[in-house]
């Protein structure tokens, strides 16, 4: 059962708002509200469309705009327009109070906000919404290590944390060690971390537990 | 909806007659648009002002003007002492850098002195005037007093006046210029110093009537600038105090009128291009700013450091550059793009603001070449 809004919000991942064509002239399940067309003929000429059925949910806006028979191309253009707005005040209803947040976050981190000592030229939009989901959950909860964990998880592959006596951290990343990463863990350790809290990070390679014996010997070694 | 997408959609219209009447409804259903666009910004204004900034109305203003401008300025800027000098010493401002004021302070110095009847040169002692520190130390307690955050304060004009102890000098009437460090125009005399601190009495106009803990008596004060922030001066017999309905509500053990010492600490107005900059410490609040204030607990994570000196940004010209941690020391560098005589005092400030954020650590700073 795909809404209005979910399809508008799958197709903008692919394209901007401009090139999806809300078509009101197109078959569509009587059962759902909208069907993406291009999702299994990727070679269709109508690449973009979102074929809508405008009486699933919204009878009383379309029901005088469209006749049986044959839909005039002006008429589809203005349900267009209108099932444009429709689907953006839809998406929007959906926020509750910490979205809100987590969009407000987004935007002032996105622009800067932490200043030189986290910059965030590499990471991807998404990526910054999860950071600020993170913070968010930092502020309310005060919990350096688990918001730390917790994104590290998200934004790579095969981590892997422990922490020793002394208070420190020791971060495993399953990834080859890159520039981009290195920059990206070190923003992320100004964010989440305490100053002055120790961590040591080790690319692509499993530390050696003594006594276990499925860890290979290697350049670092746990009790 | 973006003019975009209906220029896209004419475009793709066939017919000329299709297409005018397209625009057309589109025109008027832009209206509509923009009408649910405008009500999401309200929302959203509203949503980030629901989290409070707790010295919202308690920022400290400050700037220097002539004595003879004190009295037409306006409800926002008051002079901060009106305790006169004492005998034969006169308060002088100068307009010059830290690094020059500890020279003068450093030993006695050679004045030349231009009257009507020609130029005297005379011997002179610099001292720092204490009366106007005293003045910010007093409203720091006061703060205390009334629990609430007391913000370092950036008054960098206090420590330009100097008490001046020198014969002809505090006596002369008619001084037409001053040279002093072998730099005229750096001495000015009759300025004063001003901050949007306002000292008031008032008292209640009716009578007292019996607090809800049928006690003590509470007094409502009626205040003629609601918005701004107040401290009342608090003795032995201030049991609470609060506002309400744009009332400020005292609660006493006295079931007598009285007057009440009241500090209003008034919020930024327009005003009249002062001679010299106003200084605050006021900030822009972001929204990460209002969340990382109102965490549950105090964040000590070394983004942290960005995003305060990133709150100080717009006005100083201050951007830091770089954080160093070297044990107990925290190094910041500032990368400064104006520079004037305030220049140190701004560092002193930054460094003093993050490092009250950082309490484990010994903050310093420094500007980078």
């Amino acid at each position: 059962m795909r809404k209005l809004w979910q399809a508008v919000m799958e197709a903008r991942k692919e394209a901007e708002e401009k090139d999806i064509f809300l078509d009101v002239t197109d078959t569509s399940s009587p059962y759902g509200e909208a069907t993406l067309k291009n999702v299994y003929s990727p070679q269709d000429q109508t690449e973009g469309r979102i074929a809508v059925n405008p009486f699933y949910s919204h009878q009383a806006v379309f029901g005088d705009l469209i006749k049986p028979g044959r839909i005039p191309e002006l008429t589809a253009f203005l349900c267009d327009l209108i099932l444009h707005h429709i689907a953006w005040i839809d998406s929007l209803e959906g926020m509750n109070l910490e979205e809100f947040y987590i969009r407000f976050l987004t935007r002032d981190i996105g622009q800067g906000a932490f200043g030189v000592l986290a910059g965030m030229d590499d990471f991807e939009d998404k990526e910054i919404r999860r950071i600020a989901y993170y913070y968010l959950r930092l502020c309310r909860t005060g919990c350096y290590e688990n918001c730390f964990c917790s994104i590290l998880q998200e934004l790579f592959q095969g981590v892997w944390v422990s922490s020793m006596d002394d208070g420190s951290l020791l971060v495993v990343i399953g990834m080859e060690r890159s520039e981009q990463g290195e920059r990206k863990i070190r923003s992320l350790r100004h964010i989440f971390l305490q100053a002055g809290r120790k961590c040591r990070i080790y690319w692509n390679e499993t530390p050696c537990i003594i006594g276990c014996g499925e860890t290979p010997v290697g350049k670092s070694v746990l009790y | 909806m973006d003019s975009e997408l209906i220029y896209e959609r004419l475009k793709a219209l066939g017919k000329r007659n299709d297409q005018e009447q397209y625009r057309d409804i589109s025109r008027a259903f832009q209206e509509v648009i923009r009408y649910n666009r405008a009500a999401l910004e309200e929302l959203e204004k509203q949503l980030e002002e629901e989290i409070r900034d707790i010295s919202d109305r308690y920022y400290l203003y400050g700037t220097v003007v002539p004595a003879g401008d004190v009295a037409i300025i306006n409800d926002f800027l008051f002079p901060m002492c009106e305790e006169p000098a004492g005998k034969g010493v006169r308060t002088v401002f100068c307009e010059t850098g830290t690094a020059d004021m500890e020279e003068l302070f450093s030993g006695e110095q050679k004045l030349v002195i231009e009257t009507r009847d020609g130029s005297v040169e005379a011997a002179a002692v610099f001292r720092p005037c204490a009366r106007y520190g005293r003045q910010v130390e007093k409203l720091r307690r006061i703060f205390y007093d009334n629990g609430l955050y007391w913000r370092t304060p950036y008054l960098p004009y206090i420590k330009r006046f100097a008490d001046v102890e020198c014969g002809v000098f505090s006596e002369a009437e008619d001084i037409k210029s001053v040279d002093l460090l072998g730099r005229p125009g750096i001495l000015k005399m009759n300025c004063l110093p001003v901050w949007n601190v306002e000292r008031m009495k008032k008292k209640c106009l009716v009578f007292p009537i019996p607090a809800i803990d049928e006690q003590y008596y509470r007094h409502n004060l009626e205040l003629t600038f609601p918005q701004d922030g107040y401290a009342v001066d608090m003795d032995a017999s201030i049991r609470e105090v609060y506002f309400q309905n744009d009332e400020l509500v005292l609660i006493t053990e006295d079931k007598k009128q009285r007057d009440f010492d009241l500090y209003r600490i008034a919020v930024k107005r327009k005003v009249n291009a002062p001679h010299y900059p106003l200084t605050t410490n006021a900030r822009r609040m972001r929204h990460v700013d209002r969340q990382a204030e109102n965490a549950v607990r105090r964040l000590y994570t070394l983004a942290e450091i960005g995003r305060i000196a990133g709150s100080y940004e717009p006005e100083g010209g201050f951007t830091l550059s770089g954080v160093e941690e070297e044990g107990k020391r925290l190094k910041l560098t500032f990368r400064v793009t104006k520079e004037d005589f305030l220049t140190r005092d701004r560092l002193e400030f930054l460094v003093s603001e993050i490092g009250q954020y950082f309490p484990q650590f010994e903050t310093v700073g420094e500007i980078q070449a």
